[in-house]
């Protein structure tokens, strides 16, 4: 393996994440980046990531990702955390998981998050939350 | 990482009394967004309900990272449901460790969803195996 374990390149991407400013973090992907978000169909390359994230977005008001254990061997990482969203209806939904990127040449050329947005798409009423997410994370 | 591979080979085994012998008895374990169990009773009872979904499970592990005590793993585990339908989801799992040995923390990420649907073009997760192995075809192995 090469690479270094300079991780600045992690949290960047996740800052023009919750940003939701696409400009700043799709210029740190490769145009033929692969990325999975949990079961759904993997999305190869910038321009169909583009369109997905556009859509993916209208589903919540504000994005933050709190980092836990970050493994890294230079060019792979993987990066336990909570995402929290912030619905229109006000609501908040913390969601546990894992992302795994692989990073070479300074871009990142795979994006893979583990987690279970279930959450998301279940009724309002329901008011579905997921207990304790930040079990893992670091103690403030 | 044997201990990594021998833990799984166990779990595959599919018997929860034998490969819970790896657990301290106040293991912390958070399966998907399921509520966290805070001992090793809890989370035998906890992996009993769930084993009955299906019939049998198997992990395929591509990269694994790890730093002494503490690893995290990306793979597809495939569950052979009753009906004998096969599911395959994508999932990380980290496990951390005690100097003697056992297990007292485990994550696993996934969504598994697919293992509780009648629908198969839902509970079909496309490309499942596409990061379970690195390029060309072995698993990447890497920590201090």
């Amino acid at each position: 393996m090469t690479g270094t374990n300079d991780t600045r390149w992690w949290f960047e991407h996740f800052e023009g994440v919750d940003a939701r400013d696409m400009d700043r973090w799709f210029a740190g992907l490769s145009d033929d980046v692969v990325v999975r978000f949990s079961n759904w169909p993997v999305i190869r390359g910038k321009a169909a990531l583009k369109s997905h994230v556009i859509e993916f977005n209208k589903l919540f008001v504000t994005i933050s990702h709190k980092h836990g254990q970050l493994f890294t061997d230079g060019n792979l990482a993987a990066g336990e955390g909570v995402v929290t969203f912030t619905m229109h209806d006000g609501r908040e939904i913390s969601i546990p998981g894992t992302t795994v990127m692989e990073h070479r040449d300074g871009l990142i050329r795979r994006i893979a998050a583990y987690l279970d947005f279930g959450p998301l798409f279940a009724p309002a009423a329901d008011n579905v939350t997921v207990s304790e997410p930040s079990t893992f994370m670091p103690r403030a | 990482m044997q201990w990594w591979d021998e833990y799984y080979r166990a779990v595959d085994g599919g018997q929860i009394e034998k490969f819970s012998t790896w657990y301290a008895d106040d293991i912390v374990s958070r399966f998907g967004n399921m509520p966290v169990t805070r001992s090793k009773r809890a989370l035998v009872d906890s992996l009993t309900q769930f084993f009955q979904q299906f019939v049998r499970l198997d992990h395929v592990w591509g990269a694994i990272l790890y730093n002494g005590d503490l690893a995290v793993g990306e793979g597809v585990c495939s569950y052979t449901l009753h009906d004998g339908r096969k599911i395959w989801i994508p999932v990380v799992t980290v496990i951390e460790r005690r100097k003697d040995g056992l297990i007292c923390r485990s994550s696993v990420y996934f969504d598994a969803a697919p293992l509780f649907t009648q629908d198969n073009e839902a509970a079909h997760v496309p490309d499942a195996f596409m990061f379970a192995q690195a390029p060309g075809g072995t698993a990447l192995r890497a920590g201090a």
